[in-house]
């Protein structure tokens, strides 16, 4: 089946639907919907904007790009590191030093474009190379900005690269005002550290990703993503490991992380973005930045990370197979025991591992991934879902014979959640995300870099409730610094094996839903931001920020006291 | 992923013109396909066209003018909703006048404000025109009426949030973008004055401090 073929079924199905009454089934979380998500007419396409080429592409024509994993550099950086521009250097020196340098460069999305198309990524990249850290090995990070400084197009190089969402100094995260133009670079500190000493607060699958303030959706549309895998004495990242406390789950070729992006391309091949502050479809799916590509798998088990890089598409993956997922993390926090499930939700930003066991099939088998969540405009699904068989294909498994014995396994148990402890709650605050005035607001306000959303006590624990003002859209909520456990949507605690009772650092709330949110402030003072990770609705300004206060320092004193580092002058490395 | 080589090989067999960098650095990177003379040259000139309606509007001063052609093309400019009317509950206009300010010598150089009236009915060129000088807008910041169905074109396109009605004044939003750069981004039209000046700086082409010729 075509991509062509594909679309008219999809239109087809919206024909047949009538009015397009939402079927009122509760997308995300435990919370039944409220409002009317599949709104009537005035059906927009991404395949009818007329920026957007339709290039008849087959399916299934290119292999999974497998992403490199970077390599350390090892000679000293130049200039050096300036130490006193992080918090806790040196107790967190860094063992592993890497450069990146962002540049524009051609990239095929798809073999069938007859175009090569512009793109920005890291030393040559597209996504990023994907960063193996450990955590008691803290790295440093030098990224140049090599963007054409009078690049012509949609996106801004002027870039700051988050680190989402891993624990560490706001100088280190990649704030949205933290921006490097282009002949400059940035050091990024991070300590691989859990958050509070605590083992049970580890993560595992993180991505970084631009986060310039207003050009967000532009900036990452335009390539600039990548993975940071977090591994540590259990989850090793070696299925072979005799340790008895190694997880062993699969791991090196096995272990496959696959970022989910949607694009549109203009006649000329190159990428398309409309202006719409709804948010953004793209006609084609790409994983790794290939248009709906093949991987050839043996028979046996595998780590799929998969990772929704946006702008605005919402996902339900589904196999066309009887295959279930077994859900081992959630927002790269490994859950207490696997989940099983027949598909999984991610909403932009979100990211589930799950272990996909092929053993059944005999070589030659194809098995389909695809996304059964209807979405027909930017801001948010429809509420349907397809039936399995009907969902949009967006890449092929491919079944080749097996070359080797399946060491892996899937514990049972994999990493309990920390204990919720209700008396180091020192604050309740709450957060309306809505719409007005045709902007994106948080409590009826844009983002201001100039005004302190709160003032947080470092150490602290706070239950934040996150409300959606909205009726017709959804927004996925992220909130940097530390993972959050939910304590109630709409109201009710989850179940215990819902795959949202974990550590999570996005929450989706559709039309009405009401969270409570539980978490600490730990380890680092500075400024924070939380958004809607539509990244389309946070550059038009769902953002608010906070700011970590030392303990008795007093609210709005107005004296910053963590480091408050500028980009620094220079060019990148002869081989780089 | 090809290697890094194997990607220059490949981009060169896409692109044969292939040129050395015009901003070069030191090493290999000077090999770079990013900064090659076919991407550094590009002329300036209309990429954002398809975005902007290209209708004939009337300024405050009683021209006529084309939307894109005159209004947008080739400026750096910001773009909002008002009226005459609703500026007392809505001080949109109060609040870029001060903007006026602080982009100080630019304005009617290269970078320009246009402010849109949702009520052209009443808003005519005369009105607007008594309107700008009551808020002492300078050359370079245009106001801008018209037909309704036209005006509501231009709110449909660039002003109201993917054709939905919100509730209370629906102006907020502040378009601000670099025409020939194709850079457009969007804000708050009520955000703090230095911050909207600031925004149409962010979208100017700075030079490459290690880059002789940028």
């Amino acid at each position: 089946m075509t991509n062509t073929s594909r679309r008219h079924m999809l239109k087809l199905s919206l024909l047949t639907a009538g009015a397009g009454v939402a079927t009122s089934q509760q997308i995300f979380g435990a919370g039944a919907l409220v409002g009317d998500l599949c709104t009537s007419g005035e059906v927009s396409l991404a395949e009818d904007d007329p920026g957007s080429h339709d290039f008849n592409l087959s399916l299934f024509a290119d292999p999974l790009p497998i992403i490199p994993v970077a390599e350390p550099i090892n000679f000293p950086l130049d200039p050096p590191i300036d130490p006193a521009r992080h918090q806790r250097y040196s107790e967190f020196l860094p063992q592993k030093t890497y450069i990146q340098v962002l540049r524009e460069f051609d990239h095929q999305y798809h073999s069938g474009i007859p175009f090569a198309t512009r793109v920005w990524g890291f030393n040559g990249n597209v996504p990023g190379q994907t960063f193996h850290a450990r955590y008691g090995e803290p790295v440093l990070i030098r990224r140049y900005n090599e963007l054409p400084a009078d690049h012509v197009g949609f996106a801004l190089p002027s870039i700051t690269i988050h680190l989402h969402n891993l624990h560490h100094a706001s100088e280190s995260d990649g704030m949205p005002w933290d921006w490097v133009e282009p002949g400059y670079f940035w050091d990024y500190h991070h300590v691989n550290a859990p958050a509070g000493g605590d083992p049970l607060q580890k993560q595992t699958t993180q991505w970084y990703h631009d986060h310039r303030m207003d050009f967000t959706a532009t900036n990452v549309y335009m390539g600039l993503t990548g993975f940071y895998l977090l591994f540590d004495n259990q989850d090793t990242g070696n299925e072979n490991d005799t340790s008895p406390n190694a997880f062993r789950l699969p791991s090196g070729k096995y272990d496959v992380p696959m970022i989910l992006h949607d694009i549109s391309l203009g006649a000329d091949g190159q990428l398309y973005l409309s202006q719409d502050t709804n948010g953004f479809l793209g006609r084609y799916y790409t994983v790794n930045r290939k248009i709906t590509p093949f991987l050839e798998v043996e028979p046996r088990k595998y780590r799929f990370r998969f990772l929704n890089g946006g702008p605005s598409r919402f996902y339900e993956l589904g196999l066309r197979s009887d295959q279930l997922f077994k859900v081992i993390a959630n927002d790269g926090n490994l859950l207490p025991k696997p989940v099983t499930a027949e598909t999984i939700k991610l909403s932009v930003a979100q990211r589930f591992d799950v272990i996909v066991d092929f053993s059944q099939y005999q070589p030659g088998a194809s098995i389909v991934l695809e996304n059964l969540m209807e979405q027909i405009r930017g801001e948010g699904p429809t509420g349907r879902q397809f039936p399995k068989g009907e969902g949009d294909p967006v890449m092929e498994f491919k079944v080749v014979p097996l070359t080797g014995p399946d060491n892996s396994r899937v514990p049972s148990k994999l990493r309990a959640l920390p204990k919720i402890n209700l008396s180091e709650v020192k604050k309740e605050r709450l957060f309306k995300f809505d719409y007005f005035g045709g902007m994106w607001t948080v409590n009826g306000l844009g983002f201001d870099m100039d005004r302190m959303d709160a003032y947080i006590e470092q150490g602290s624990a706070e239950i934040w409730t996150i409300r959606n003002g909205g009726t017709r859209w959804e927004h996925p909520v992220h909130i940097h610094f530390e993972e959050f456990q939910i304590l109630e949507f709409n109201g009710k605690p989850l179940k215990e094996n819902d795959v949202n009772n974990s550590r999570k650092d996005v929450l989706t709330l559709g039309p009405g839903d009401e969270v409570k949110l539980f978490f600490h402030f730990r380890d680092f003072l500075g400024c924070h931001v939380m958004h809607c990770h539509n990244v389309v609705h946070e550059d038009h300004t769902m953002m608010i920020h906070w700011h970590i206060e030392p303990p008795k320092h007093g609210p709005a004193l107005g004296e910053i006291i963590e480091p408050r580092p500028v980009m620094r002058l220079g060019t990148p490395p002869a081989g780089f | 992923m090809k290697s890094r080589r194997q990607f220059l090989t490949a981009s060169a067999a896409v692109l044969p013109a292939l040129a050395l960098s015009a901003c070069a650095n030191t090493g290999t990177s000077n090999l770079s396909a990013a900064s090659t003379e076919s991407q550094r040259c590009k002329k300036p000139g209309g990429p954002s066209e398809k975005y902007f309606p290209n209708i004939v509007v009337m300024t405050h001063t009683g021209r006529k003018a084309w939307f894109y052609d005159d209004l947008i093309k080739g400026k750096i400019v910001g773009i909002n909703f008002m009226s005459v009317k609703s500026e007392e509950q809505f001080p949109v206009t109060q609040n870029l006048a001060k903007v006026q300010e602080l982009v100080g010598d630019k304005l009617g150089r290269g970078t320009f404000m246009v402010s849109i009236t949702t009520d052209p009915e009443h808003d005519t060129p005369a009105v607007l025109e008594a309107f700008a000088k009551k808020h002492g807008a300078k050359d370079g910041w245009i106001f801008v009426t018209g037909k309704p169905s036209d005006m509501q074109a231009l709110y449909q396109k660039l002003g109201a949030h993917g054709g939905y009605e919100g509730t209370g004044v629906n102006h907020h939003i502040w378009r601000y973008g670099n025409e020939p750069y194709a850079r457009w981004a969007a804000s708050h039209a009520m955000a703090k004055p230095h911050q909207l000046a600031e925004r149409l700086s962010w979208v100017e082409v700075k030079k490459d401090p290690n880059c002789k010729k940028a």
